[in-house]
């Protein structure tokens, strides 16, 4: 009698057991990391917008006729200059575009070899007229002559990863996320120089996925931008590297909470989790900062706030007729690329109130 | 290791009568796992069990919003729609496919998406069958119950436009009369 009880009672621990052991075993476990603050909003430094009256006028498109147009495939990085608008395809070609929406020349293509790509991830003018690619697959910097599309220097980056690149009147920036600092400056032939931090603390604390930003540089003056994509923030710095304090902007946002997922063999797994974004694409030209904003509803992706670099003063937005990706501000001419519901880069005219 | 060398022991001793425990001991175990396995495939055998499993039927139209933590932000827009919809006479729910044991902070998933109407767990394998016979949709998922518990519309959120308008429709809808019952043949 007694043996018999003991095996009940082995058999009912088993089952017990059995049961935690199938949750804990496979040493598969997810969080949820919160961003310092939580998931309020920061409302620091929000305003209520100030529409600027002017209208847009189309003046001419590229692709975007339907879904049977082939003349843009997939583009998914935008730069421009006062004259030319550069388009880069998923198929690795980078495509460059005039004033006049007239294709000037196409460059690039799948591969390892001279003026090919992997998969780059940024695309801007530098000072100089220059096209800079940052290729982090290819482990390579790739500059392209602005009027052939001729590729004029390959250099090798120093760095395993970077998504983002500025060319500065020194060299460039480059900005890994998994080593000390934030911003590694590097000499036109590639050299590391120096390496800086951004000046707000909070920025370290949060996931790297949490912290993305972009940058902008105007070429005339070698000064730019750098803006969170999610989250309130964006920081203006000199043609030497000068930082400004940090910015906020004119809508209030949030950084966005991630999932981590711990997988077997010490794997982790991050991902985002769902919150509306900041800066889609930012873009200086002199004093003015555009930021193509998504934010919360009315408008997303189709605000275009403006501020003083000087001073970091929000002066009023404008609001685009159709959703957008990326933006291109020249005088009096806006260029907008979307790819809702097809590839199209639009070309716009501004028309001041009144005129 | 000591585990491994202490049944191997237990094994030489003859007199702890091991054999049977070991014996007791899988026997527990297949059938934990056989009960667990079937509990699993009887709790949520269809859409509509997967949906109002475990809730008292609401009187009006209910919106499940069907998704897994780790989902494509774009995909979960609707939500901030869905959080007002919950206000009115639609009853919006949330159902999420997690194990609570592997992801115990779940609820902290619900509160960064920034959902405010009621969210449940559910098991990934429970919702993969009730979703099979439609195809398998992939999550998140969006299913529309008249106030007869019929389903109206499923759809995997591919176009959050269209949804968007659809839960407008609905919504105006829920506020009016009872969807007219069923012609008679």
């Amino acid at each position: 009698m007694r043996s018999d009880a003991c095996h009940r009672a082995l058999l009912s621990r088993s089952a017990g057991i059995l049961l935690i052991l199938s949750g804990c075993l496979s040493g598969e476990r997810g969080e949820v990391i919160f961003p310092p603050g939580g998931m309020a909003l920061d409302s620091t430094g929000s305003l209520q917008r100030v529409w600027v009256r002017d209208s847009l006028r189309e003046i001419r498109s590229v692709g975007g006729a339907s879904d049977q147009d082939t003349t843009l495939i997939n583009p998914y990085m935008m730069a421009s200059d006062p004259g030319q608008i550069y388009l880069f395809e998923t198929d690795n070609r980078l495509l460059c575009y005039d004033s006049t929406g007239r294709l000037r020349w196409v460059q690039g293509g799948e591969g390892g070899g001279p003026g090919e790509y992997r998969n780059p991830r940024d695309i801007k003018v530098g000072p100089g007229g220059r096209v800079w690619l940052v290729d982090p697959a290819s482990g390579r910097v790739t500059l392209v002559n602005r009027e052939t599309g001729k590729v004029e220097t390959m250099l090798k980056m120093r760095l395993a990863y970077s998504s983002m690149i500025t060319p500065t009147p020194a060299g460039f920036i480059l900005y890994p996320p998994d080593q000390p600092g934030d911003l590694h400056y590097f000499t036109p032939q590639g050299d590391p120089v120096r390496i800086d931090s951004l000046p707000w603390s909070g920025y370290h604390q949060l996931e790297s996925l949490a912290s993305q930003f972009r940058t902008a540089v105007d070429p005339k003056s070698g000064r730019w931008v750098l803006g969170f994509i999610y989250g309130n923030g964006w920081f203006a710095f000199d043609s030497a590297g000068h930082a400004s304090e940090r910015r906020f902007y004119v809508e209030p946002t949030r950084f966005p909470a991630v999932i981590k997922e711990h997988k077997e063999r010490g794997t982790v797994v991050t991902s985002l989790i769902r919150t509306p974004a900041s800066a889609l694409d930012m873009q200086l030209v002199g004093d003015t900062v555009f930021v193509l904003f998504d934010g919360q509803e009315p408008a997303r992706r189709r605000k275009v706030d403006m501020y003083s670099w000087e001073t970091g003063k929000y002066f009023g937005s404008l609001m685009l007729p159709e959703l957008a990706d990326n933006i291109s501000i020249a005088g009096a001419s806006l260029r907008v690329f979307s790819t809702y519901p097809e590839p199209k880069l639009a070309y716009y005219e501004r028309v001041r109130a009144g005129s | 290791m000591l585990r491994m060398h202490g049944m191997r022991l237990a094994l030489a001793g003859g007199n702890q009568r091991p054999g049977p425990a070991i014996l007791y001991f899988l026997a527990g175990s297949a059938l934990a796992l056989w009960s667990w396995q079937t509990v699993s495939r009887f709790r949520a055998s269809s859409l509509e069990d997967l949906v109002f499993a475990g809730k008292p039927d609401p009187p009006g139209w209910t919106v499940a919003l069907i998704f897994t933590p780790k989902e494509c932000p774009s995909r979960m827009d609707l939500v901030e729609r869905l959080n007002r919809a919950a206000g009115t006479e639609v009853s919006v729910r949330g159902i999420m496919l997690v194990d609570p044991r592997r992801f115990p902070g779940w609820r902290d998933a619900a509160v960064a998406n920034g959902i405010t109407f009621p969210v449940r767990a559910e098991s990934p394998a429970a919702a993969a069958q009730a979703l099979e016979p439609l195809g398998g949709l992939p999550t998140p998922v969006l299913a529309v119950y008249d106030s007869a518990h019929r389903l109206r519309l499923v759809t995997d959120l591919a176009s959050g436009e269209s949804v968007d308008r659809l839960l407008a429709q609905i919504t105006s809808n829920a506020s009016g009369a009872s969807p007219s019952p069923e012609p008679a043949p």
